[in-house]
C-alpha cells in the first residue's frame, strides 16, 4: 500500500480513537455521537452538501499551500491573501451593473480574486528572494497586515452603510448553487476546487517550471549552482500560491454569502495549510484531506448540543500530530510482518 | 562460496560477517557477502561504485541492519532493530566508522561537533574546557592537529577529515571501519591517514578500509576483500602475489582493464577563458581558503590543471568560475566577454557554455530527493521539453545515454538518486554535465576532483569525456588531487599555494617538482 495512504489511514484511526476517548470523559456515548456526527454531515443531502462547501475552500487554500510547499516554501500568508481576495471580489463585485451575465461576471471576478491574491503573496516571495527572510515570518506579517487592512477599508467606506460587509453582488456575479443538496451553500466552486487541485498535480509533473520548482523543493544549492532561477522561481511559485488562494474567496463571496465582510473565510487558509501537510504531495490526499476536515468541521457543528464543537478542535490537531508520528511508527509496526516478504 | 574460506579461526575475527544479503527496493546491494575483521590487520575492500563497499561497511558498523545473515561483533551477535536510530550498540562494543560523508555539524566548532552526543558537564553546566585537553592530546599523540575553535564550515576538507577519524578514536575503538577516507585528501593528506591506520592496527586494533585506490591497498593492507556487484568475488592476502597484483585486483574488480586516457596533442586554438587578478577574501561563504590575485588563461581545446595541497584556494577558484561566489576583485573573461558576477551569474554562465563538475556534489551537483533520472536533467529542462513541456521520453533517453556512458548503476532512473552510491551519483552529475548540447555549444568544463570516489572504470570514461569536450574546442580547467591524473590529462598545470599560482608547469613535470612546488 502506498506509505502516504497508510499514514493517513493510521492517523485517522488513532485520531478516531483519541476521539472516542474524549467523547467518553465527557459523558456521553461514543456511539450515539458518532451516528449523530455521521447524520449531520454525510448522512442527509443538506449535511453532505455543507461539507463539500467546506472542502471547497480547504482543497483550494490547500492547493495554494501545496504549491509552495514542493518548492520547499512553507505558505503561511494563504489565510491573509485569502482574506484580502475576498475584499476585492466583494468591493469590485458590488460594482458591477445590476444585469450583468454571468459569463462576463464569473471569469471577471476569479480574476479579480487570483490577482489580488497573487499581489498580496508577491512580497513574501521578494523578501525571501532578494532579502533572504524566511517566508514564515513574512507570511505571518503579511496576514496581520491582511486582517488589519480589511478591517480599516471596510470601516472606511468599502462596507455598506450601517453595515460590516460590503454591498450585495449582481444576481449575475453569483455562483451557481448545487440543486441536489437543497439548503447547503454547496455550489459550482467545488468544481474550481477540482480542476485547481487536478490542474497543479499535472503541471508540476509536466512542465519545465513544474519540475524545476521540484528540483528547488529537493534542493536550492543545487537547484541554483544548475543554472536555475532560483530567486525569479520562488517569486513565481508565491505569487502563483497567492493566485490559487485568491480563488479561494469565490466560494464564500461569490458561493455563500453574496458580499465580503471581516472574518468571512475563518482561517481557512491553516485548514488548508494542514490538509497540505497531510497530504504531502499527493492529489487525491488532498482531496481526501480537505474532505476529512470538512466532515470534522461540519460535524462539529452536528454535534455542539451535547459535546462543545472544540473536542473536534483538538482531534484536528491531534491527526496533525498523528500524521507527523505516523511514518515512524508504522516503520516499527511494521517491521514484523514485512520481513518474510521481503524474504519471498 | 568465496570469502568464506578465509574465516579461518572465527573466534579471533573481532567482526564477523556471514552470507549478508541487503537489498534497496528492487535492488540487491549485497548478496551472500562475507567479512572478517581481524585484530592487528589492515582489511582493504575494493571494488567499483555500487559494488556494495559502503553498504558492507555500514551492516558491519551496526548502522543499518542486514536483511539476511549474520553480524557478529566481538564473538557474540549484533542485532540492529529496525526504525533504529543509530549505531549506538555497535559503538559501545568499539566499533568506530567514518563515513563517506562527512558526518559534522558546519555551523559548530570542532570540538562541539565531538561533543556532541556526549556533552561534558560540570555542574550541570556544559563544560567543554577538559574534552578540549583530552582532544588536543589525542591530537597531538596521533598526528591530526586540527583547529577545534573555528567552525567545521571554515575547515578544509583535510581538517574535516581528521576531526572525523578524531571523532573516530576518541574512545579507543577495537574495530575501526574507514569509508573511503583518501578519496577527498591530498595525496600527503592520505598518505598520513593511511600511516596511521596502519599504525593503529600494529596496537591491535581491526581495521576495514575501503579504497578505490590499489596502490594504497599494496602498501597499507594486510589483505584483500574485492566486491563486485554486491558479491565476494575475491579474497587474498596482501603477502600473496595474488594480492600485491594491482592489475589483476583491477581485473577482479571491473571484470576487466579499463583503456587508459591521455590528453591530445598541444592545443593551438585560440585563448578562451581569460582570468585576471581574481581575489577572494577568506571566510567568504564556503570558499575556505582566499584567493589573491590568479592570472591565467586557458586556450580551446587545451586542459589546464589546477594542483595544490587542499585549501590553498582551489574551492574559492571553482566556485567563483562558476557564479556561485562574487570575487573581491578581478574579471572571468570567456570568448571576449566579461562574466557577470551578480545573481543570474549562474544561470548566464551556463547559457554561454560553462559545464560545472562540483567538488561538493551534494551542495552543488545533485538532490538526493530527485529521481536519478531528473538528476540527469538538472538544470538542463529546456533540452528536454517543447513549449514548457516536458517530454518524458527524451528524459529517459538521456538516462539511458548516462547509464551506457557512464556504466550507470543502478539503471533503474526512477529510484531516489540518494539510493545511489556516492560514485554513481558523481557519474550521474558528469553525465549531466558533459552532455552532448544540441543548442549552446560547450566553451567552458570546470572539472572539480571529477573522478574522486569513482571507481577505475568509470574514472576512465569521465577523463575520456573531458579529453574529447577539449577535442571538440572547449576550454577545461581541471582542479583535481590526484597528481597521476593531471599529469597524463593537462597540456600545462598550476600549482596553487596560499591562494596564488605558485608555479606553472608544462605536462611532462616530476611529480616531485609538483609536491615541492605544493609545499612551497
Amino acid at each position: 500500500m502506498n506509505a502516504r495512504v497508510r499514514t493517513l489511514l493510521l492517523a485517522t484511526l488513532l485520531s478516531a480513537i483519541a476521539f472516542e476517548l474524549a467523547v467518553l470523559a465527557w459523558g456521553e456515548s461514543p456511539g450515539s455521537i458518532l451516528a449523530q456526527l455521521f447524520a449531520g454531515t454525510w448522512g442527509t443531502r443538506y449535511g453532505t452538501g455543507q461539507v463539500l462547501f467546506k472542502a471547497t475552500s480547504i482543497a483550494i487554500a490547500g492547493a495554494a499551500a501545496q504549491i509552495a510547499l514542493r518548492a520547499g516554501l512553507f505558505q503561511i500568508g494563504v489565510d491573509g491573501a485569502i482574506a484580502v481576495s475576498a475584499l476585492a471580489v466583494g468591493a469590485i463585485g458590488a460594482t458591477l451593473p445590476a444585469g450583468i451575465s454571468p459569463f462576463v461576471a464569473w471569469p471577471l471576478l476569479a480574476g479579480v480574486g487570483a490577482a489580488a491574491g497573487a499581489v498580496w503573496t508577491l512580497p513574501i516571495g521578494v523578501l525571501r528572494a532578494r532579502f533572504s527572510a524566511h517566508e514564515v515570518i513574512s507570511g505571518i506579517m503579511m496576514n496581520k497586515i491582511a486582517a488589519a487592512t480589511v478591517g480599516y477599508l471596510l470601516s472606511r467606506g468599502l462596507a455598506e452603510k450601517a453595515s460590516v460587509h460590503t454591498s450585495p453582488l449582481p444576481l449575475g456575479a453569483r455562483l451557481v448553487r448545487l440543486g441536489v443538496f437543497p439548503g447547503s451553500a454547496a455550489n459550482v466552486a467545488v468544481v474550481v476546487a477540482i480542476a485547481i487541485v487536478l490542474g497543479w498535480a499535472w503541471f508540476a509533473r509536466r512542465t519545465v517550471f513544474g519540475r524545476e520548482v521540484e528540483a528547488i523543493g529537493a534542493s536550492e544549492s543545487a537547484a541554483r549552482a544548475t543554472g536555475i532561477g532560483l530567486a525569479r522561481r520562488q517569486m513565481q511559485v508565491l505569487a502563483l500560491s497567492g493566485a490559487v488562494a485568491g480563488l479561494a474567496a469565490l466560494n464564500d463571496v461569490m458561493g455563500y454569502k453574496g458580499y465580503a465582510e471581516e472574518g468571512l473565510s475563518g482561517g481557512v487558509g491553516f485548514t488548508g495549510l494542514a490538509a497540505a501537510l497531510l497530504a504531502g504531495r499527493s492529489t487525491a490526499g488532498l482531496l481526501f484531506s480537505a474532505l476529512f476536515f470538512a466532515t470534522l468541521s461540519q460535524g462539529g457543528l452536528s454535534i455542539n448540543a451535547r459535546i462543545p464543537m472544540e473536542i473536534v478542535d483538538v482531534v484536528v490537531a491531534l491527526v496533525i500530530l498523528f500524521v507527523a508520528v505516523a511514518p515512524e511508527l508504522d516503520a516499527r509496526l511494521g517491521s514484523a510482518d514485512e520481513r518474510p516478504e521481503e524474504r519471498a | 562460496m568465496p570469502g568464506l574460506e578465509s574465516v579461518e579461526n572465527e573466534t579471533r575475527a573481532r567482526v564477523l560477517l556471514k552470507d549478508i544479503e541487503k537489498r534497496f527496493g528492487a535492488t540487491r546491494a549485497l548478496d551472500c557477502a562475507s567479512l572478517a575483521l581481524f585484530a592487528g590487520r589492515v582489511h582493504a575492500i575494493v571494488g567499483e561504485n555500487g559494488a556494495g563497499k559502503s553498504t558492507l561497511l555500514k551492516i558491519a558498523g551496526g548502522v543499518i541492519p542486514t536483511d539476511r545473515g549474520t553480524v557478529e561483533v566481538l564473538g557474540s551477535e549484533l542485532r540492529v532493530p529496525r526504525g533504529s536510530t543509530g549505531p549506538r550498540e555497535a559503538i559501545r562494543r568499539g566499533v568506530a566508522m567514518v563515513h563517506q560523508h562527512f558526518m559534522l555539524v558546519p555551523t559548530l566548532t570542532g570540538l562541539e561537533n565531538l561533543a556532541l552526543g556526549e556533552e561534558p558537564t560540570r555542574f550541570a553546566l556544559l563544560d567543554l574546557a577538559p574534552l578540549a585537553a583530552e582532544i588536543e592530546r589525542l591530537a597531538r599523540s596521533l598526528s591530526l592537529e586540527v583547529p577545534l575553535d573555528v567552525p567545521v564550515a571554515r575547515l578544509s576538507i583535510g581538517e574535516r577529515q581528521r576531526l572525523e577519524l578524531l571523532r573516530a578514536l576518541r574512545h579507543a575503538p577495537k574495530v575501526l571501519v574507514l569509508d573511503e577516507p583518501t578519496a577527498v585528501l591530498a595525496p600527503t593528506e592520505a598518505r598520513a591517514v593511511l600511516t596511521l591506520a596502519k599504525e593503529l592496527a600494529s596496537r591491535g586494533v581491526a581495521v576495514a578500509l575501503v579504497t578505490h585506490h590499489l596502490d594504497e591497498v599494496v602498501e597499507f593492507a594486510d589483505e584483500v576483500t574485492v566486491l563486485r556487484r554486491g558479491k565476494v568475488v575475491a579474497h587474498h592476502p596482501v603477502g600473496d602475489a595474488a594480492g600485491r597484483d594491482v592489475r589483476r585486483l583491477a581485473r577482479e574488480a571491473v571484470g576487466e582493464e579499463p583503456e587508459s586516457v591521455a590528453r591530445a596533442a598541444t592545443p593551438a586554438g585560440a585563448v578562451r577563458l581569460r582570468v585576471k587578478n581574481l581575489s577572494v577574501h577568506a571566510g567568504e561563504e564556503g570558499a575556505g581558503a582566499p584567493l589573491r590575485a590568479v592570472s591565467f588563461d586557458v586556450a580551446a581545446g587545451e586542459i589546464v590543471g589546477v594542483a595544490g595541497v587542499e585549501g590553498n584556494g582551489q574551492h574559492a577558484l571553482e566556485l567563483v568560475l562558476a557564479g556561485v561566489l562574487a570575487p573581491a576583485s578581478g574579471t572571468v573573461v570567456l570568448d571576449g566577454e566579461e562574466l557577470p558576477s551578480h545573481d543570474r551569474a549562474i544561470a548566464e554562465r551556463r547559457r554561454r557554455g560553462l559545464a560545472w563538475i562540483p567538488s561538493d556534489r551534494h551542495a552543488h551537483g545533485m538532490a538526493e530527493g530527485l529521481p536519478a533520472r531528473d538528476v540527469v536533467v538538472l538544470g538542463a529542462l529546456a533540452e528536454v521539453s517543447h513549449r514548457g513541456l516536458v517530454d518524458e521520453a527524451a528524459i529517459d533517453r538521456s538516462f539511458a545515454d548516462a547509464v551506457q556512458r557512464l556504466e550507470v548503476r543502478p539503471d533503474d532512473g526512477s529510484l531516489l538518486a540518494g539510493s545511489y552510491s556516492g560514485g554513481n551519483q558523481q557519474k550521474l552529475v558528469v553525465a549531466r554535465e558533459l552532455r552532448a548540447r544540441k543548442d549552446s555549444p560547450l566553451r567552458l568544463v570546470l572539472a572539480a576532483q571529477p573522478t574522486r570516489g569513482v571507481d577505475v572504470r568509470a574514472a576512465a570514461a569521465i577523463r575520456k569525456a573531458l579529453v574529447d569536450a577539449a577535442g571538440a574546442g572547449a576550454s577545461v580547467l581541471l582542479v583535481s588531487s590526484d597528481l597521476d591524473e593531471l599529469r597524463t590529462l593537462c597540456h600545462r598545470i598550476l600549482v596553487l599555494r596560499s591562494g596564488a599560482v605558485a608555479a606553472t608547469f608544462p605536462a611532462d613535470v616530476s611529480v616531485a617538482s609538483l609536491g615541492q612546488a605544493m609545499l612551497g
